[in-house]
């Protein structure tokens, strides 16, 4: 059995590992070290300031030093997606102060090269210590904080290091950002405790993890069904798939076929992880050739079920609450306490794997006075993007009519990309003359879909 | 506008299935990427799966020079070249 180190006595015990790596070049524990003194030297100047500071950093081992830094001096870490202006703007009134790569705020702390200014002596933290603040889309339409304690952090990597051991001299190389909790978890705190080392950047593209995982003998790599799901195919992978000891996908069902193509390609388990951010890893399934959709099951320390009204719940050592909770996905259990997901129950969506509020989309757009009312809905084209249909008001005919169609929208997405990363940004327009509302006063599913079917018009459709 | 600008344009709208985009409205030495035309990392997976499946071109294993080549038509039009004058 390997050795575990948790996050809350890491300094302490600081075992002698190769904590990152980017190419040939690799950072220890020493380096490590030396990297947390540094930034807490330089937070330690703002101590009265407060609790709570925002990071940034596309470097995960900056990134990871930060994190114990800010620890140590008992703050706790706010950790948003992106460092987009609405983003900052956003947290500005909430946290103390930003530390990392925030280009938009000049009073953020960073630091080049810098040499600690004295030997500290490292806290151990307390289990119940709040060590990270984390954002997601809640059905509000708000972006709703999540807070995990230490001990959270610590039971939950510890849950998923027993269930699949790997070798300490494994690389984790990734594809996805260490600023979302998936990627935090698996990309750097589960390595980090098991004494693996994490590659400090992002693998962009296909080539580049093939590139990367040319200079270890050992890796792993931890992806996600966008990636997953456009690997090149000219690549030779069974080459490197020799040295990958598994896969893991998460943040939105990887296809079957994706799954079975890509493990025959590399010769390597390809391991789905279901989570969310309120609650971590909840379960995982791997797909075989010979059966049909494989089902998910929970993963160790964690217990599900359905509520009376069909809900699902959960409780687990990591979860963060001593009551069970509600998650809002449906999902059908088999008589082996297997299940297979059916989809959401809120209006919160997953687009490309990323998890955003239809409802906060309009709120976004709704106090435009070019605007009277819209909805934002998900279309499965060639790839997974967010739709609009929108009512103008008079002003907003008179713009379209004096812009066109193409300024308008560029307009329109101008504002929007001040709060919504690139992925999420609607992809598709439709203005109408009223939205198609039933007599219920609903508006079906099945008419909002009918809008794209054809083709927009290049002016005003039906304005 | 030479014929493998528009080629490479039209190969963007179509493989990105993007709509209230023409041709026109793709400048050639305009950002691609995040300004300009907001294109995303995703419509990068894709324009580069485009890339070799339609010029055979393999990118090299290097982030950086990758986006130095998709930062905008004009760069891929010479990424194209210099694979189809070789």
């Amino acid at each position: 059995m390997v050795k575990l180190t948790p996050l809350s006595n890491w300094l302490n015990d600081a075992p002698e590992q190769i904590v990152a790596v980017h190419k040939e070049t690799r950072v220890t524990t020493a380096d490590f070290l030396n990297r947390v003194q540094v930034w807490t030297d330089v937070l330690e100047q703002h101590q009265d300031e407060g609790g709570k500071w925002a990071v940034y950093h596309q470097d995960a081992f900056e990134f990871l030093a930060i994190l114990f830094a800010l620890w140590q001096l008992k703050k706790t870490a706010c950790v948003p997606g992106d460092n987009r202006p609405g983003t900052v703007k956003r947290l500005s009134s909430y946290v103390a102060g930003f530390i990392g790569e925030f280009p938009s705020i000049d009073t953020a702390l960073d630091i080049d090269i810098a040499m600690p200014t004295r030997k500290r002596k490292w806290l151990t933290l307390a289990p119940d210590f709040i060590a990270l603040e984390i954002y997601t889309s809640g059905s509000t339409g708000q972006p709703k904080p999540i807070t995990k304690t230490i001990g959270q952090l610590d039971n939950e990597s510890h849950s998923l290091a027993l269930l699949w051991p790997t070798k300490p001299d494994c690389v984790v190389l990734t594809t996805v950002s260490h600023q979302h909790l998936y990627g935090m978890t698996f990309r750097l705190f589960l390595p980090f405790i098991l004494g693996q080392a994490f590659g400090r950047k992002l693998c962009n593209y296909s080539e580049d993890i093939y590139y990367h995982a040319n200079y270890y003998s050992s890796f792993l790599l931890v992806s996600s069904p966008s990636h997953l799901g456009r690997l090149s195919s000219q690549i030779n992978w069974a080459e490197i798939g020799a040295r990958c000891q598994y896969m893991l996908s998460s943040s939105a069902p990887l296809l079957r076929a994706d799954s079975l193509k890509i493990s025959a390609l590399w010769n390597t388990p390809v391991r789905e992880i279901y989570g969310s951010s309120e609650t971590g890893a909840i379960a995982w399934r791997s797909q075989t050739k010979d059966s049909a959709d494989a089902k998910w099951q929970a993963l160790p320390s964690t217990q599900l079920s359905l509520t009376d009204d069909g809900a699902l719940q959960l409780s687990s050592s990591f979860h963060g609450s001593n009551e069970p909770t509600i998650l809002p996905d449906r999902v059908l259990f088999d008589d082996d306490g297997t299940f297979s997901l059916l989809g959401r129950e809120d209006s919160v969506v997953k687009v490309e794997g990323k998890r955003v509020s239809l409802t906060n989309i309009e709120q976004l757009l709704v106090n435009s006075p070019l605007i009277d009312g819209l909805k934002a809905i998900v279309l499965e084209r060639k790839r997974i993007e967010v739709a609009l249909v929108i009512k103008l008001t008079a002003k907003g005919s008179n713009t379209l009519n004096k812009l066109g169609r193409k300024d308008l929208i560029r307009q329109f997405k101008s504002s929007l990309s001040n709060d919504l990363e690139a992925v999420v940004l609607p992809r598709r327009w439709r203005f109408v003359k009223d939205l198609p509302y039933n007599q219920q006063g609903k508006l079906p599913m099945t008419d909002l879909l009918a809008l794209f079917e054809k083709n927009a018009v290049n002016m005003g459709e039906a304005v | 506008m030479s014929n493998l600008h528009l080629e490479i344009k039209q190969m963007i709208i179509d493989v990105l299935d993007l709509e209230d985009i023409d041709v026109e409205d793709i400048v050639d030495e305009e950002p691609l990427f995040v300004e300009g035309l907001g294109l995303d990392s995703i419509d990068a997976l894709e324009i580069g799966l485009a890339l070799q499946k339609r010029y055979d071109i393999k990118l090299k294993a290097d982030s950086e020079d990758t986006r130095q080549h998709f930062v905008s038509v004009n760069a891929l039009v010479t990424l194209v070249e210099s694979y189809t004058t070789k």
